[in-house]
């Protein structure tokens, strides 16, 4: 056993005494320096408001918001669970709109988008806020924000279009935060994106009403999906939503025809049940066709999920197996830097067509969105 | 002076052992303008309500009523003395007001200038007392003039700061948030201003509530009616230190159709509601409303399912005195 000295004995005592001291310093008691002349104001001003689409007066000056399925009773004054979409006097308005907090230069397979114009780019913007509240969501920092809470730019509709031109950019992705909230502003980008023959893509959660969905689908030209499991308990608990609508929206845009590819996150513990995920796996081929393509990608600990480990590589193996098991004929391996699930293989003759290291393309054996070897067609849009 | 070992082993070991008790006193106790170390539920369970007499309080400056208040829930000779008991010279105090509703069911700047009076008394001038809401959209709408510099008392929401919320997420249990920065590092101290209203999911936004306006993300935590969210946001820390009193302005009260402003459901109650335990005060008025709606033919809180479940759970977390018959309601 060591046995302590005197002179160890007072070092210690004085450490701790020293901790304690900054402890009780910090905590308050020393209270902290205060210095009104170090407040930063900014310049800007509130951001301005539009009229929101979707919604109906009831009494009371409230409104009931028909965007999303959560269809929030908004009393006067107050936003809906988006954050971004305000009552005022009864009337629903959007703040949100034109009001940019982020804009890159993207590869399109960061989307990720792996059967829609491969190795092209997308201007990709986003504005603040979101209908969910996902506890490991990776944009946080934006999606969960009102729009006066970020810095934002405003880029009128014209100016986005413009600027997806400039920058050689065939296609403008909503993305980052959840579109949807900024339905007006999306809507009106990809009429005047299209206009100047530029593509529109939407990076969604899934989480909004038919009506509004139908009509935007024209104005797209492809959708990404998050599913973000098969369990109605995870939706509602650890994503504040339900499993449902985001259901009945994937079918409705299905049915439309339009280019869509699904992402889930695989978070261990929480949705990476076997059973349940060959349950989505035999409703996504029933219900969406076996061409639809799966990104099964590799959580990290974020947001307010800090307390699970990265999903382990076997994991999404396992259930890229299980997938292609159940009929699926494109599923791929997300997350994982230089997976060979990162690629696409003809389904008819195997050969390689897309070959991806993260988002770069190392090759593209594609002719005409066929495979040069027996032509199968690869489903997907290869041409603007 | 040179000291021995011994001397220095002692001197350390006694300074060791009372680390810990300053710690658990900065986190419970509060020092004023005495130099004492005041518990911060040293008023626990005692509410002041204080009322003129009806048609009297429309003119009436609110300084005597609140000074009558004030001395009385904390069985103080003067309300000077009162004042000094909650705060100390160099302080800063911020007093978060609930001006969502504008104007008409705001608190009054005439209440407001008479509380900061009050703390020039206790030694703390203008330019250390800041005024907020979250944004100054809706301090302009509740009447109020901006101020950011200079002299004066400094009025500005927290979107007028370009850093105005922390960067990085705090946990008070359920609720997961990005804290207002004037509470976190620009005071010392923090006075609770609301008012009596009804509200829609909560119930009752009187005093709780009032601090959905300190989080950026309030829009999250609506669910089952805000509970357990409105209560759990106040075990953060920068909250129960900082916290030192609570008044809500009822010169006008609403007991249905809140939190905006529907005149139709509005009632001159004119008075005060004063206590250092938010909890108890928020208990009061749910009290009140009620009463109000029974009055007016409507249904109680509870009978519209909308009953502010977060009162019961703030008690439950030792935050304040929930229990009506336990509550020191003092009728002034």
């Amino acid at each position: 056993m060591t046995r302590w000295s005197r002179r160890d004995a007072a070092k210690l005592f004085t450490f701790a005494a020293c901790g304690c001291a900054l402890g009780q310093d910090r905590a308050g008691g020393g209270r902290p320096a205060v210095d009104l002349g170090s407040l930063k104001f900014k310049s800007g001003t509130a951001p301005p408001v539009r009229d929101a689409r979707y919604w109906e007066p009831l009494d009371d000056r409230k409104v009931r918001c028909k965007l999303c399925p959560h269809e929030c009773v908004v009393a006067d004054q107050e936003r809906g669970t988006c954050g971004v979409r305000e009552n005022r006097g009864g009337k629903y308005y959007t703040l949100a709109y034109g009001q940019v907090c982020s804009t890159h230069i993207d590869p399109i397979e960061k989307k990720p988008l792996f059967h829609y114009l491969p190795g092209t780019t997308a201007l990709s913007i986003a504005t603040a806020g979101c209908n969910m509240e996902c506890q490991y969501c990776q944009n946080w920092q934006i999606s969960q924000f009102r729009p006066e809470q970020v810095p934002s730019v405003d880029l009128p509709p014209a100016r986005v279009a413009a600027l997806a031109r400039q920058y050689a950019s065939p296609t403008i992705a909503y993305t980052y935060s959840e579109p949807v909230v900024f339905y007006e502003y999306m809507a009106d980008v990809a009429a005047e994106a299209r206009k100047l023959g530029i593509g529109s893509v939407m990076i969604s959660n899934g989480y909004i009403q038919l009506e509004p969905l139908r009509k935007l689908i024209p104005v797209l030209s492809a959708i990404k999906v998050d599913f973000k499991g098969f369990s109605e308990d995870f939706y509602v608990k650890v994503c504040r939503g339900h499993l449902k609508p985001v259901l009945d929206a994937l079918a409705a845009i299905a049915a439309a025809g339009i280019w869509l590819e699904l992402v889930m996150l695989v978070i261990p513990t929480l949705n990476d049940g076997l059973a349940e995920n060959r349950r989505m796996f035999r409703w996504i081929r029933q219900n969406l066709g076996d061409q639809v393509p799966l990104h099964l990608t590799r959580f990290h600990p974020m947001y307010k999920l800090q307390n699970l480990p990265p999903t382990p590589v076997a994991t999404l193996e396992k259930l890229s197996a299980e997938a292609r098991q159940a009929g699926l004929k494109f599923v791929y391996v997300g997350n994982v830097y230089g997976h060979p699930e990162e690629s696409t293989r003809c389904p008819s003759c195997n050969r390689m067509l897309i070959q991806r290291v993260g988002f770069e393309i190392v090759q593209n054996a594609l002719k005409d969105g066929r495979c040069p070897s027996c032509q199968t067609r690869l489903p997907g849009v290869y041409s603007r | 002076m040179k000291r021995s070992r011994r001397q220095f082993l002692t001197d350390s070991i006694k300074t060791a052992a009372a680390g810990p008790m300053l710690i658990g006193a900065s986190a419970g106790f509060f020092r004023n303008a005495f130099g004492e170390n005041i518990p911060v539920d040293r008023w626990h369970g005692r509410v002041a309500v204080v009322r003129s007499a009806p048609g009297s309080a429309g003119a009436a400056p609110p300084g005597g009523p609140l000074d009558r208040a004030m001395a009385r829930l904390m069985d103080e000779e003067s309300a000077t003395a009162a004042w000094k008991r909650l705060f100390r010279p160099d302080d800063v105090v911020a007093i978060k007001v609930n001006a969502m509703a504008g104007r008409p069911l705001a608190p009054r700047f005439e209440l407001v200038r008479a509380i900061a009076n009050r703390l020039n008394g206790a030694g703390i001038p203008d330019e250390r007392i800041i005024v907020w809401d979250r944004s100054d959209r809706e301090l302009r709408r509740a009447g109020y003039t901006l101020n950011t510099r200079g002299s004066g008392l400094k009025i500005f929401g927290t979107d007028a700061l370009a850093d105005g919320y922390e960067a990085q997420l705090s946990h008070a249990m359920t609720v997961g948030s990005c804290f207002a920065r004037i509470l976190t590092r620009h005071c010392t101290a923090v006075i609770n201003l609301g008012v009596l209203k009804d509200h829609d999911l909560a119930g009752v936004a009187v005093m709780l509530k009032n601090f959905y306006g300190v989080i950026h993300n309030p829009n999250k935590y609506h669910d089952n009616n805000c509970s357990p969210y409105v209560a759990h946001l106040w075990t953060h820390d920068s909250i129960r230190r900082k916290v030192r009193l609570h008044v809500a302005d009822a010169h006008m009260a609403q007991y249905h159709g809140g939190p905006a402003f529907q005149s139709a459901h509005t009632w001159p109650f004119n008075g005060l509601i004063v206590a250092t335990d938010g909890v108890a005060a928020d208990r009061v008025a749910q009290e009140i409303i009620d009463r109000r709606r029974r009055e007016a033919g409507l249904p109680a809180l509870a009978a519209e399912r909308r009953a502010p479940a977060f009162i019961q759970e703030a008690e439950r977390l030792g935050l304040g005195e929930a229990r009506l018959e336990a509550i020191r309601w003092l009728e002034i």
